[in-house]
């Protein structure tokens, strides 16, 4: 009876400590009713909404999809999640690949970047597929191992378990799972040389789905490099989504630093505290800049070399041309000189800035592939319902939320006490 | 545009210009913006 009294104490005692970070739900209630959330609340319950009427009605009565376009906005955010959750093999293959030891405190937040952003990938899938359930068929039924589409799957699947594994050792450090944190270190180096194989194959893959399109993709946005330009355009969104929200964590969690305070029994230092420990975080963004900057430049130059292989230099007066050429110029090439003036001004300041400018640039480049340069020349256009713009936004802000939840629990932005130099 | 030489000429030769020409841009605008000395 006393023990299953204390049993009983103690499991309580854990989920205040754990999930409701010290505060009784009650006062975890109360503090959650914010603004951001209010807001954030209203998103999921029109996305719910969307989601119920896509799933019980089918996809024609909740989006805009037809036969022409067969790809919508939901693919759209597929290829973005893909593209930023490349946060994850850029930052692991710095690190414990080329060994730039010092990126070692924004490993984990790039790794949880890239685990949500491929979760989310699966997640669209279900949504935008006619029969949700037949999503494992490629894999485990069916193979077909002359599509694109199934190299494309298997990467992705892969990539999501070898994401997962290397985002473990942070549950595993929330939890006091010693034995299996230190089993997770050992297999850190077999998992980042995967990650990055799989990286290399997936990203450039998705890439050339476009290459059975000649047709339908805008000449000046098609060609055979597409698959190259899709790999290196997810390096600078890489790089680019790893200083955004290394700029957000900052301001966001020193807010909410101060509820670790009231959590006597959570043995975990104020994120506050652990933040500014790192003196670092403005070299550092400054450093990833300087990475952004050089590959920007490399993407520009393909790009041309894109127009110049199909010899397509007169199309760039067409209005489709005036837009490539805002693409290209606008979105890749000036944050290209934004991110080198930063460097060289050593102004973290105008590299976050760019960040920001190169994350609109890498999603316009997706939306003009997947719909504007798309059937460019079919008469009747496709625009998204309300309800797959509610679905998007509920995507959005499910990973802000949990990726918040999960930093305000496990040692995302500082490293765990207990397991200092464990790696 | 006939040959393959002309091909090279007028297409992939160009890009390659256009890369080289905007390396050079670039590392002169590295060089010359001025570094903070602060």
């Amino acid at each position: 009876m006393t023990e299953n009294r204390r049993t009983e104490y103690s499991l309580r005692q854990w989920i205040t400590d754990k999930i409701f970070l010290g505060m009784t739900i009650g006062e975890y209630i109360k503090r959650s009713i914010t603004p951001f959330n209010i807001v954030a609340g209203l998103i999921l319950i029109a996305g719910l909404y969307a989601s119920i009427i896509r799933f019980i009605k089918g996809l024609g009565p909740s989006t805009n999809l037809s036969d022409t376009y067969p790809w919508g906005l939901w693919i759209v955010d597929l290829l973005n999640y893909v593209a930023f959750g490349a946060t994850g093999y850029t930052i692991v293959t710095a690190v414990h690949l080329l060994g730039l030891k010092e990126y070692r405190p924004i490993v984990r937040p790039a790794i949880l970047i890239g685990f949500l952003g491929y979760l989310f990938v699966g997640i669209s899938l279900l949504y935008d597929i006619g029969r949700p359930l037949r999503l494992p068929y490629p894999l485990f039924v069916s193979q077909g191992t002359t599509s694109v589409m199934f190299e494309v799957a298997l990467c992705v699947f892969l990539y999501l378990t070898v994401l997962f594994l290397e985002f473990l050792p942070a549950p595993a450090e929330w939890l006091g799972l010693k034995k299996l944190r230190g089993w997770l270190a050992k297999i850190t180096l077999a998992l980042s040389v995967f990650g990055l194989t799989l990286s290399t194959l997936h990203q450039s893959s998705l890439g050339a789905y476009f290459l059975i399109a000649p047709g339908k993709l805008h000449p000046l946005w098609y060609s055979p490099y597409i698959p190259v330009f899709f790999f290196v355009s997810s390096v600078i969104a890489g790089l680019a989504m790893i200083i955004f929200v290394s700029m957000l964590s900052h301001r966001v969690f020193s807010s909410q630093g101060e509820h670790y305070d009231m959590a006597p029994t959570t043995p975990q230092p104020p994120l506050l505290r652990g933040i500014k420990r790192d003196n670092n975080f403005d070299k550092l963004t400054i450093g990833l800049g300087k990475a952004a900057s050089i590959t920007l430049l490399s993407y520009f130059c393909i790009k041309w070399l894109g127009v110049a292989h199909g010899n397509h230099w007169g199309l760039l007066k067409t209005p489709l041309g005036y837009w490539f050429l805002v693409e290209v110029l606008v979105f890749v090439l000036l944050p290209c000189f934004l991110y080198a003036w930063g460097v060289r001004q050593e102004n973290a300041t105008i590299v976050r800035f760019t960040s920001m400018f190169t994350i609109i640039g890498i999603m316009v480049n997706r939306i003009n592939v997947t719909l504007v340069a798309f059937n460019w020349n079919a008469e009747v256009r496709y625009f998204p319902s309300w309800m797959e713009f509610a679905v998007s936004f509920t995507f959005i802000t499910l990973i802000i939320l949990i990726f918040r939840w999960i930093a305000n629990r496990m040692a995302i932005l500082y490293e765990h006490p207990e397991y200092k130099d464990a790696h | 545009m006939h040959t393959l030489h002309d091909f090279m000429l007028h297409t992939e030769a160009i890009a390659y210009l256009i890369a080289f020409g905007f390396l050079i841009v670039f590392t002169t605008f590295w060089k010359f913006l001025k570094k903070n000395n602060d």
